[in-house]
């Protein structure tokens, strides 16, 4: 029989994986959330910034990336328009833009943007292609790209008017999705803004995000969903990332117990090996 | 030899261009110029995008005229959402109207989202054939990422608070320390790689065509 599960687990690994995604979308539970110190670190920053500080925000997301940087995303978008921070976007990537807007949707219905405005607390401006050429040209030259996602001149945008540089805005949050951006948004916007935080990585990208604020060059940083989850546990404004920790919680206890049952079956299968 | 097969030539505006740029962030000489480069390569950026679309169309419109076997099906609905997404994409204000937007939030993003969330079952596949104990090494690795794996999920703090202490502490300082080492080697290799290229000893900078003088 062990021989026989440690060759032809596939079956049962992946019912047992569906039944424990499936588990909490069904009976629900809540489990508190621990804060890391670098995510409480990005919460204090935002939230000790004045009513009406410029925000630039900087993504890269895709649609595949959107659960993790989504999530991250959206926990800070409902935080800063809540508190009244004025917020410019800027996307990497071709969908970015469009994701923004989703983002923008879910601070829409936590009621963050009631009472906003687009041009005078917000702004889109779009997808720049060019990976850290076009980083580099932002960071000194905003308005290089003089129009927003939608069409319309920076001159017609009263928040575009007193940003002409990074350095112009209070704080800038970046959201990347890959080792090089990360370096490269370091390398170009970091030295030339007021204050940087890494607003979001995916997960495998957190541990390399480490030394950047160790080393004090980002004030904090929020990795995947976890850190999205921490986020929204210390703004009080539930989002994505809390309803996703029931199933991340019962995936990660699956996946202990499944470490723990490959090597029974293997130390298992190897005695049975060595009767014979 | 035509002076754009000339491996020199190029070598030559590499040089030329990494001068400007170096000039214009150490000591903010030829602003104009190195404004005017960056400026250019952001437009060069915009037409890969261009020539990566219009490859793939022809790919595509090669196995429908081909009739390629248990392709050609599959290439003819690619290019009928291929171009209608586009066309759709063009109705003002460009790429920013409703129904694109409907469509991409609706049809593309949970069809990309689902391909990835199928990298689950890859994963609980590989982890059940890669975590079994059978050395020294292995056991050290299973025991970090089981605690990793506990640290990340609240169900972990429930269970012993420790949990969340032991795995900041592994991301923190081991962790941290390797990456650092990457990200300086990183760095060391791409200053190193920089001034191969501009020194013209990269191979393979120009083209290899180039290289032998065709």
């Amino acid at each position: 029989m062990f021989k026989k599960l440690f060759f032809d687990y596939k079956l049962p690994v992946y019912i047992l994986l569906v039944i424990s995604i499936i588990i909490p979308g069904i009976f629900p539970f809540t489990l508190p959330v621990a804060v890391p110190s670098e995510t409480r670190a990005a919460y204090m920053y935002i939230d000790s910034l004045p009513e009406g500080s410029t925000v630039i925000v900087s993504n890269m997301m895709y649609a595949a990336v959107w659960p993790e940087i989504g999530a991250c995303t959206v926990s800070i978008f409902n935080h800063m328009f809540s508190k009244n921070l004025k917020v410019v976007m800027i996307g990497w990537e071709p969908e970015t833009p469009i994701l923004f807007e989703r983002a923008l949707d879910y601070a829409k219905k936590a009621g963050a943007l009631d009472g906003k405005v687009y041009g005078e607390d917000w702004v889109n401006i779009g997808y720049i292609p060019g990976d850290e050429v076009s980083i580099a040209t932002f960071a000194d030259d905003v308005w290089f790209k003089p129009a927003d996602y939608f069409g319309a001149s920076f001159e017609e945008l009263p928040l575009m008017q007193d940003i002409r540089s990074v350095g112009d805005a209070d704080l800038f949050i970046m959201f990347d999705t890959g080792i090089s951006r990360i370096d490269a948004t370091i390398r170009q916007i970091m030295p030339k803004s007021q204050a940087f935080i890494i607003g979001g990585v995916m997960g495998a990208y957190y541990g390399y995000s480490m030394p950047y604020y160790q080393a004090g060059q980002t004030i904090g940083v929020l990795g995947s969903i976890k850190g999205a989850a921490a986020y929204e546990t210390m703004s009080g404004i539930a989002g994505p990332a809390s309803l996703t920790m029931n199933t991340i919680s019962l995936t990660h206890v699956f996946v202990f117990v499944l470490i723990i049952a490959t090597n029974v079956v293997y130390f298992r299968g190897k005695q049975g090996r060595r009767k014979m | 030899m035509a002076f754009y097969k000339n491996r020199r030539v190029f070598i030559t505006l590499t040089l030329l261009c990494t001068l400007i740029m170096i000039l214009d962030f150490f000591f903010e000489a030829l602003g104009p110029l190195a404004d005017f480069l960056s400026t250019t390569s952001i437009f060069l950026g915009s037409f890969t995008l261009g020539i990566g679309m219009i490859n793939l169309a022809r790919l595509h419109y090669g196995h429908v005229n081909r009739r390629t076997e248990k392709q050609w099906t599959l290439s003819a609905l690619f290019i009928v959402f291929y171009f209608g997404t586009f066309i759709v994409g063009l109705i003002p204000p460009i790429g920013s109207n409703e129904i694109f937007k409907w469509l991409y939030n609706n049809i593309y993003l949970h069809a990309d989202v689902s391909m990835g969330a199928m990298i689950a079952l890859l994963y609980a596949g590989a982890i059940y054939r890669t975590f079994q104990v059978k050395n020294r090494a292995s056991f050290v690795f299973m025991i970090a990422f089981c605690l990793i794996l506990l640290r990340n999920a609240p169900i972990g703090a429930a269970i012993w608070p420790g949990f969340t202490t032991v795995g900041d502490w592994i991301i923190s300082v081991p962790t941290s320390a390797v990456f650092r080492g990457v990200i300086i080697g990183t760095a060391i290799g791409l200053v190193a790689f920089g001034i191969r290229v501009v020194l013209g000893k990269q191979p393979g900078y120009p083209a290899r065509s180039m290289e032998e003088g065709e």
